[in-house]
Formats: structure tokens, sequence, C-alpha cells
């Protein structure tokens, strides 16, 4: 019952969540921790904290806290079913909308558009994320050495970030300075 | 086959997205690379549809990209894939990543990481645009296109402003200076 319960909570808020991440976090912090009182607010904050941390998708990371907090390991995996499903369903439709109409000139132009948009969404985040991680030497170095890499050989991205991430330890362990601060 | 393989390529994407879910791009990118599974181009669509739609970006772009390359079974399989190695990591972590997270070296290793992804999406970037902008310096083509990425950025330069203004101005400005 409790793992059913947890499962069409996050199908709701998976439903009308817009934009990602932080926007699910405040309507669980509404529809969770308000109405249903299933976690404090405290706990929110530590587990939006762990799951900006971790690898992986924050969403996914947050719901899967706050089902692991309400019914374990179950309770985790209910949660994260449940905030995929209302996504899965929609995109699938519009992806099948989209491909009958993918010859319409209007749609032709729009798409272009549409790519230029993303491509300034895509720069903007890469200018946030400049300002917010890359402001030291060591840290400009390798946000420049990844591009070159990028740029000269195609690599998988796992090699670049695996390479950083073993700078990164062993500045540390050698200099008793975080990285990057 | 090519379901196991999505699985798989999302499992990785999933566990190595360091960073929201613009960082599982550099993984799309490589996956066109590798298995030809969509263009360049549909990676651009695959990114707008997701911010479009309601659910967490990063989840989305694995739908719809295992969809263009695996119908609807692929798309589950992709989606399936990406969220698996966040259930892990949070199941075994849950107790003690608090403490985990106070090590100063993996702080460490984790702000080189983020450096890194800022690079590999500057370089994604650069693949993305250059298609679109045409050879001859001064056409028609390249007006329209600067035109509408400068619009574009002041726009997602402006705090607040829902992602998915940004994309329907886009494609507003497209079908007007298009036809």
């Amino acid at each position: 019952m409790k793992l059913l319960e947890l499962f069409w909570a996050f199908v709701k808020i998976g439903a009308i969540a817009f934009g990602g991440g932080y926007t699910i976090v405040l309507i669980v912090k509404s529809a969770l921790v308000e109405k249903k009182k299933w976690l404090s607010e405290k706990e929110v904050l530590d587990y939006l904290a762990m799951s900006t941390s971790l690898p992986g998708i924050i969403a996914i990371n947050f719901s899967a806290f706050t089902g692991f907090h309400r019914a374990g390991i179950l309770g985790a995996i209910a949660s994260v079913l449940g905030i995929i499903c209302a996504p899965l369903i929609i995109i699938l439709s519009v992806a099948g909308i989209l491909t009958r109409f993918s010859d319409h000139p209007w749609l032709k132009y729009a798409l272009e558009g549409i790519q230029l948009a993303v491509c300034a969404l895509l720069l903007s985040f890469v200018i946030t994320l400049i300002k917010k991680s890359v402001n030291t030497m060591g840290t400009i170095l390798i946000a420049a050495g990844t591009f070159c890499s990028f740029c000269l050989f195609h690599l998988s991205p796992i090699w670049p970030m695996i390479v950083a991430g073993l700078i990164g330890w062993l500045c540390y362990k050698y200099s008793k300075k975080v990285f990057g601060s | 086959m090519i379901f196991l393989g999505l699985y798989v390529a999302f499992f990785i994407a999933g566990t190595f997205a360091f960073g929201g879910g613009f960082a599982i791009i550099p993984f799309l990118n490589d996956m066109i690379d590798k298995y030809q599974w969509f263009t360049t181009k549909d990676l651009t669509t695959i990114i707008a549809l997701s911010e479009l739609t309601p659910g967490a970006i990063g989840v989305n772009m694995a739908t719809y990209g295992g969809f263009l390359a695996g119908g609807i079974l692929g798309a589950l399989c992709a989606t399936l894939g990406l969220v698996t190695p966040a259930l892990i990591i949070v199941c075994m972590l849950a107790h003690i990543w608090k403490k985990i997270n106070q090590y100063q070296s993996v702080i460490s290793a984790f702000n080189a990481v983020k450096a890194s992804v800022a690079g590999l999406l500057f370089g994604i970037f650069l693949t993305m645009i250059l298609p679109l902008v045409s050879d001859s310096i001064i056409s028609l083509q390249n007006l329209k296109v600067i035109t509408i990425f400068t619009i574009s950025l002041a726009l997602a330069r402006i705090k607040n402003l829902p992602v998915f203004v940004v994309i329907l101005v886009g494609a507003g400005l497209g079908i007007l200076l298009g036809s």
C-alpha cells in the first residue's frame, strides 16, 4: 500500500514538473512535506544537496532518496518508476505526432529556429557552469584541455571526466588543498 | 540487440552525468558517432522536446533518444538504463553519503569533473551550431542565424524565465524569418 501510494504521488509530480530538477523539489516540498508530512523540510534540503553532488539526474536521485526514506529499496524503485511514467507517455505521443508532420514546411522552419534556441540555451548553461565551476587556474586548464581533446579526438566523454577526477583527487592528496577553490 | 545496447549506453550516461540533465548531452553526442542511433540535428530536437515537456530533462532526453533509436521499447530501455545507476548509488549511499561528502578529496575530484563537463559542452555547442552557419560569411542565412541566436541567448540569460519560452520564441522567429 505504501509503495503504491509512493508510486502514485510521484506519477503526479512527474506530470506537472516542467523544467526538471529544482521544480520537482519545489513540488515535493508542497505535496509531500506540507500536505502528506512524509518528510521534513530539513530532510528535503539534505536530500537536495546530496542529489546535486552525486552523479546522475538530480530529479531521479531526489525521488530515489525520498522513496528510500519512506519505504527502503522498494520505495526508491517505486518513486523512480513513478516519476518517469508521465513524461514517458507524453514524449512518446509527441514523438509520434512530430514524425507524422515532419514534412510540413512550417515545422521545418520552426525546427530551424528551435535548433538555434537550443544552441543558445546550451551556451547559456556553459556560461553559468564556467562562472560557478571554472574560476581557478587548475579548473581553467582542465576545461580547456577537455575542449581540445574533444575537438581533436572523438573520445567517449568518460575518459576526460575520469582523468579530470583523478587530477582533482591527486591534487588534494599531495597539496592538501581542495581543487578548484 | 539494439535494446541491450541502449540500456548499457544510457546506464553509462546515468553513472557519469555530473551537474544536471545537460550533463548527459556529451554521451548522446558520443552515441551519434558510435552507433548512429540519431543525427546531430536530431540531438537539438531531443533537447528542445525535453525542455518543452514536463519531467526531468535528462530523463526526457533518454526517452526521446531511445525512441528515435528503437521505437517504444527503445525508449523504455534507454530510460530504465539511465535511472538504474541512480537507484543503485542512492540505495547504497543513503546512509553513508553524508560522511563521504565531507571528504575534501571527493569534493576536489568532483570540482575537476565539473570543469571538464564545461569544456565538453562547449565543444558540443560548436558541433551543433556550425552546421547551421552558411559558408559564405555575408549571406541571408547567416543574418537569420545571428538574429535568432542573439535573441535566444539574451532570453536564455534572463533569470527565472521558463526555458520553454526561449524555445517557443525560437520556433516563432524560425517561421517568421524562414518563410
